[in-house]
């Protein structure tokens, strides 16, 4: 009999196990490299998606909470969007581009056509994602204080 | 066009907003944590947001390290991690996409909850109207009370009893409104002397239900009602006391309707005893008389003893006398005694009249049915205690007289004999009527103050009724000098309904009978008087007035007792009963009474 305890350490111990043999894994495996970028892709335009999906759903709802959560939603899935792009056009960057080093890191990214520039400025993606956090937050905050005013009207 | 642009700007932007991105993660958990109770929809968001900020914060820490790991040159590691990082980012898209579409289902999951909640609030809302509704619908008084001795609930019939509003009487202090025996709640638990009367501590002690009768003052007359209360216990989940039901019945016209049923008791028991009193008299009083006949025939006219022995005679005929009212006085009481029988046909009368009349008035017609039998009742008891009162002083006289002849006859004689037998079979009656001054003694009643105008008012009440059929006009003229009297109400109501009822009965139909009171410029007496515009007294009649069983009334509407008893009555309280024909026509009587303390006319004769 396992408890979930040491099934977990069960399962953490055969990770490891995998991890540590790589090399060996990699040669035999066969969802080759660009088949983790497309599926990473593919989540990417799930999460889209299901932004899309879930604003519009959503759309009737009002108060404030809500409207801070759907505008969280936007961000979501303009962020997602944006990060899409951006995959896509890292895949077929030269590594020539990356120029100079900054301790294991290149220095400047030369830019030649405008697809190069969108990448450069599409990376800077968490200038999407903390607003998206930020909405977020602050639409649970006051949906919380809506339902606390709420109940205290309805509780007897 | 060739752009060289410092990458340093895309990792400021990544590292700053990654830990950025940790913070807020943290934040969204937390608000998104503290939300997920009160609806499907707000455990829903804390699903999602649960998966986003498990989003942010893989990404957040994987750019962290990929910095750490790449700027210190060991990309390997990196490269060891990269995949696990990114793989797991894939994966929590998935999950935050597949929850975003699960959005629907709880939202309708919640509609359905809420409708169920509201069809259960509906439910519970009819259940409590109906409840409440079958309370209000009581005939009875019904108010629960809590630990604290507050109403917490009050039925509608208590309510409208009360005069008072819900508003006004929820969480009001039962003490406050019901006994007034005490003003905290403390005082209500500790006062011992309170204990009998207070159930909530008899509910305490264990008693389950029980019934006790209270007196309550009633909020509109402040006149003492006599309240029939019923309590029980509501149980709390744990078994403990928490509320007392209690259910007040006011039973005050029952327990007036006992005490005139205990008082006719005692009048018809004085009647019956008078009845057998008269028969017992009979051979000691024939047996005095026929002794004393035979002694006077011995003796010369104007010799020594023949006074006496006339007194005796006298008096024995007075005494045969008296004996034989008090025989048609019980004859007419037995004759013309309206029994409960009666009573009910009187009831059942009323009713066949008049299909809807409600079980009130019958009460009422049943009441003053009995009413009129009992003022009959002690109209005979006051005549049977009057009589018996004469012929004790008649006995005494008889007594003293065959005493004294006895003293200075000469013993052994046959003159002395027969003063023996008179004098032993004089005590004989004197024992005999001395049963029944005893019982009737008994009977006198505990004299009051008596605010006379109040009373006067009360008592014009009984008759408004017969009044209003002969259109009678009752017109009053109080006088507020008029002080308290020392009587006996009951008795004196009597006397006011006589001179009414003659006053009425000599108008027939369509007159007024004025009702005034006055303090006697003495200031000493009130005066009562009751004038009417009939046909006034003759004065053939005026002179057997007071005289028992003088009526002019026929086929037996009138027993001729009225007045004679009346003037008892007010000589008994120390008053006058005086007669007059107004020169205008019709009659007054006037009661004069003393006010003040009699404390000498308690017995009247
Ligand atoms: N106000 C009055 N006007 C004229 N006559 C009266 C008046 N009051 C009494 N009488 C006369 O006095 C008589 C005696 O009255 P009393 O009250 O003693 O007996 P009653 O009224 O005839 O019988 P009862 O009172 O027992 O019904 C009456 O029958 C009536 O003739
Ligand atoms: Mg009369």
């Amino acid at each position: 009999m396992f408890t979930i305890r040491s099934r977990v350490g069960w399962y953490i111990g055969i990770l490891c196990c995998v991890l540590g043999r790589t090399s060996p894994a990699l040669a035999i495996q066969t969802h080759g490299p660009p088949e983790g970028l497309y599926a990473h892709q593919i989540a990417h335009l799930g999460f889209l998606v299901a932004m899309v999906y879930i604003y519009l759903r959503t759309r009737k709802r009002n108060g404030d909470g809500w409207r801070w959560i759907r505008l969280s939603f936007v961000f979501f899935a303009v962020w997602n969007l944006n990060t899409f792009i951006t995959h896509g056009v890292s895949a077929a960057l030269d590594p020539a581009q990356f120029q100079g080093r900054i301790g294991g890191l290149p220095q400047y990214f030369v830019a030649h056509s405008s697809m190069d520039l969108y990448f450069f400025f599409g990376k800077m993606d968490h200038l999407l994602c903390i607003p998206a956090g930020l909405c977020l937050g602050l639409g649970l905050r006051k949906m919380y204080r809506e339902t606390q005013r709420t109940s205290s009207e309805n509780d007897f | 066009m060739t752009f060289e642009l410092p990458l340093f700007l895309v990792y400021l932007v990544d590292g700053i907003g990654s830990l950025l991105m940790l913070v807020l993660a943290g934040w969204i958990f937390y608000e998104a944590h503290r939300l997920r109770h009160r609806s499907l929809i707000n455990l829903y968001l804390f699903l999602l947001s649960c998966s986003l900020g498990a989003f942010a914060v893989n990404r957040a820490t994987g750019h962290i390290l990929r910095y750490v790991f790449r700027y210190s040159g060991q990309t390997h590691i990196w490269e060891a991690i990269a995949p696990i990082s990114g793989g797991v980012n894939t994966l929590i898209f998935v999950i935050i996409a597949s929850l975003s579409f699960y959005y629907g289902i709880f939202r309708n999951l919640q509609e359905t909850r809420n409708r169920e909640k509201e069809r259960h609030l509906k439910e519970l809302q009819k259940n409590h109207d109906f409840l409440q509704k079958v309370i209000d619908s009581l005939n009875t008084q019904l108010v629960v009370i809590d630990k604290e001795y507050r109403i917490a609930m009050a039925n509608r019939k208590f309510l409208n009893d009360m005069a008072r509003s819900k508003g006004e009487i929820i969480g009001l202090p039962c003490y406050q409104l019901l006994h007034r025996s005490c003003d905290t709640v403390t005082d209500c638990r500790t006062d011992e002397s309170d204990a009998h009367i207070c159930p909530w501590r008899r509910i305490h002690n264990g008693e389950n239900l029980h019934l006790m009768t209270h007196v309550h003052r009633d909020p509109v007359t402040q006149k003492a009602r006599h309240i029939e209360i019923s309590a029980s216990p509501v149980h709390g989940n744990g078994g403990e006391v928490e509320y007392m039901i209690e259910t007040l019945t006011d039973v005050t016209d029952k327990v007036k309707l006992e005490q005139i049923q205990v008082q006719q008791e005692k009048l018809t028991g004085i009647v019956e005893l008078a009845s057998a009193v008269s028969h017992e008299l009979n051979t000691p009083m024939f047996t005095v008389l026929g002794n004393a006949q035979l002694l006077k025939r011995q003796i010369k006219p104007d010799g020594p003893g023949a006074s006496e022995l006339t007194a005796i005679i006298r008096n024995v005929k007075k005494m045969s006398q008296l004996t034989r009212k008090m025989v048609n006085i019980t004859e007419y009481t037995t004759k013309d005694y309206v029994d409960e029988e009666k009573l009910f046909d009187i009831a059942g009368a009323a009713e066949s009249k008049e299909e809807d009349r409600d079980a009130r008035q019958k009460d009422r017609v049943q009441r003053e049915a009995r009413w009129l039998n009992l003022e009959k009742m002690a109209a005979m008891g006051q005549l049977t205690a009057s009589v018996a009162h004469e012929l004790n002083n008649a006995i005494n006289i008889v007594l003293g007289y065959s005493q004294l002849l006895l003293r200075d006859a000469q013993p052994e004689s046959q003159s002395s004999n027969d003063l023996q037998k008179i004098e032993k079979n004089a005590k004989q009656c004197q024992r005999i009527v001395s049963g029944l001054l005893d019982y009737t003694r008994s009977m006198s009643r505990e004299k009051q103050s008596v605010d006379v105008n109040r009373h006067l008012e009360d008592v014009l009440k009984l008759v408004a009724h017969r009044m209003a059929l002969d259109n009678i006009e009752i017109v009053t003229q109080f006088s507020p000098d008029v002080n308290p009297v020392w009587m006996d109400p009951d008795e004196m109501k009597q006397v006011y309904l006589n001179l009414l009822n003659n006053a009425a009965d000599a108008i027939e139909q369509n007159g007024r009978i004025r009702v005034k009171t006055a303090l006697d410029p003495s200031g000493q007496d009130i005066l009562v008087s009751f004038s009417d515009n009939g046909p006034g007294i003759p004065k053939q009649v005026m002179e057997k007035l007071f005289t028992p069983f003088f009526t002019t009334k026929e086929d037996g509407t009138g027993t001729g007792l009225g007045l004679n008893v009346s003037r008892d009555i007010v000589h008994k309280h120390g008053g006058s009963l005086r007669v007059k024909n107004r020169p205008e026509g019709g009659a007054v009587f006037t009661i004069r009474l003393p006010v003040g303390h009699p404390s000498t006319s308690t017995d009247g004769g």
